[in-house]
């Protein structure tokens, strides 16, 4: 396997006042350059601690997160459950944020931002604020900031939970095409069994309590994904077994 | 579509910000006015005044910078626990009480008032940007990082901003106090110039003295009316999600 990314035993513990919570708990596993990973596992999981881990945002951990030699910090975009818009910039800036960071030359800036405005239907909302726009709209500019500085590898952390299902179901879409042209790493996070089913190559799923790794299942359904299939349905009440022994 | 709607924008109409440019032209009227009734010069006057609002905007500029210094180094983290407890017991000093010795070292000159300015000022924008920026949202600082800003890139984008709502309620308050300071300790340190001498100087005159401190009390009204609590509306709005 050509693997970008490898966890080796990681674990975290939090302590919440006297008590320790494990929230991931002895998580080993590889993640291949291309491959659509999905973390599934009801809340309180872990998935997002696994998420923060691996991105970097939590330092604090045991085990090893071990990166393929040519990624570094700039090869990494989140995208956020909740936006995590900046409400002192228009929508033009946010998504442009990350190529001002990575000090950009402005025509280069100017280029990327247009073509995430013009992908994701945001272009007459360039110079609005994220409060103007609707749930769905923001997560656009949510993606469309991950995507802005061409990463190799994306994080989401359950990205849709917010949205309302028909924007959601959208937005899967969205990803899915981007994922086809240019084949990022995605690794993502999620509690719904189709939502992982429709869009994983390999379903990592979680317990509650200490947060393991219950299993790993490969999804080899054709892409696109039909969702009223036998297979898609079998494999569904699989995941739900393994979810809810 | 609603894009244009809800600017940013600080001012809600050209009324409001045509009041402002009369408001900033009220105290020179005043002063002709006061001038008139009281047979003063009107230069003299003036002097007064702008020695007096020098010496707040001086101390005013340092206490925000310093305020804001203080405020982004300390807000979380180690150091934070340790020098949180030592700015709360620093800012209980009662000043006034050292303002004898500080007379002492620097005369009755600008220096004294200033750093007493700078010191009654400076706790509430320092406390004020303080308690606002520890009330992030924590996602605006993931992404923060996610995003790579560093350096001066993230004081300027990222800090300023998230400081700017804090900034602006901690000047109400300071300068609130910083106005009463400002003419106690120039009547304490017995300036030679500014308000505090004008109403030394004219204690017996009650009329004249009252309609000295109605004055002041118009301006500052207007002030805060007209310049900050539209400032404060809009900082609000900076950070609405
Ligand atoms: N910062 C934290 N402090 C204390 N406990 C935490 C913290 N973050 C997560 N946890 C705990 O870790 C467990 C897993 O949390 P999380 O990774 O957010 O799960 P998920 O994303 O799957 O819902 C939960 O029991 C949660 O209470
Ligand atoms: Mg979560």
């Amino acid at each position: 396997m050509d693997t970008i990314i490898t966890l080796d035993s990681v674990t975290k513990t939090f302590r919440e006042g006297r008590k320790l919570v494990t929230a991931v708990e002895n998580i080993s596993l590889e993640i291949a350059r291309g491959e659509f990973f999905v973390f599934l596992g009801p809340s309180g999981s872990g998935k997002s601690t696994i998420l923060r881990i691996m991105s970097g945002l939590e330092k604090s951990y045991h085990g090893a997160v071990r990166l393929a030699p040519e990624i570094d910090r700039n090869d990494i975009s989140f995208v956020f459950q909740q936006f995590a818009l900046w409400p002192w910039l228009t929508v033009y800036d946010n998504i442009g944020i990350g190529l001002v960071a990575r000090h950009a030359p402005a025509p280069l800036i100017r280029e990327r931002v247009g073509r995430e405005l013009e992908r994701f239907g945001l272009a007459k909302f360039a110079r609005s604020f994220p409060r103007e726009l609707s749930g769905g709209m923001r997560q656009r500019v949510g993606i469309a900031r991950a995507l802005a500085t061409d990463p190799k590898i994306i994080f989401m952390d359950e990205a849709f939970s917010e949205l309302d299902s028909f924007t959601a179901a959208a937005l899967r879409r969205d990803i899915l095409e981007i994922w086809n042209q240019t084949k990022p790493t995605i690794i993502m996070v999620s509690h719904l069994i189709p939502e992982a089913l429709e869009l994983a190559d390999r379903i990592a799923v979680l317990t509650v309590h200490p947060g393991r790794l219950e299993k790993i299942v490969r999804n080899t359904l054709p892409r696109p994904r039909a969702k009223r299939s036998k297979e898609f349905f079998a494999l569904e009440d699989h995941l739900y077994s393994l979810v809810s022994p | 579509m609603a894009a244009h709607r809800h600017r940013v924008t600080i001012y809600p109409t050209k009324i409001h910000l045509v009041a402002t440019f009369f408001v900033m032209l009220l105290p020179f009227v005043f002063l002709i006015v006061f001038a008139g009734i009281a047979h003063l010069a009107v230069g003299t006057l003036f002097l007064e005044l702008v020695a007096s609002v020098s010496r707040l905007a001086v101390a005013y500029g340092i206490a925000v910078v310093l305020a804001w210094i203080g405020a982004i180094s300390f807000y979380r983290g180690k150091l934070a626990s340790v020098a949180l407890p030592v700015f709360d017991v620093l800012q209980s000093f009662p000043t006034f009480a050292a303002l004898p010795i500080a007379t002492h070292l620097w005369g009755r000159s600008d220096t004294t008032v200033i750093l007493f300015l700078i010191i009654t000022v400076i706790w509430p924008i320092f406390f004020s940007i303080l308690s606002n920026v520890r009330l992030m949202k924590h996602d605006w600082e993931e992404s923060a990082e996610i995003v790579g800003l560093k350096g001066f890139d993230y004081l300027r984008l990222f800090v300023l901003p998230v400081s700017i709502p804090g900034l602006i309620t901690g000047s109400i308050i300071g300068l609130g106090e910083g106005w009463e300071a400002l003419v106690a300790t120039e009547i304490i340190v017995r300036t030679n110039t500014g308000l505090g001498n004008f109403f030394q100087q004219y204690a017996q005159n009650t009329p004249i003295t009252s309609f000295g401190i109605l004055g002041l009390m118009v301006l500052i009204f207007s002030i805060n009316k007209l310049i900050w609590i539209p400032l404060l509306d809009w900082s609000h709005r900076l950070l609405e999600e």
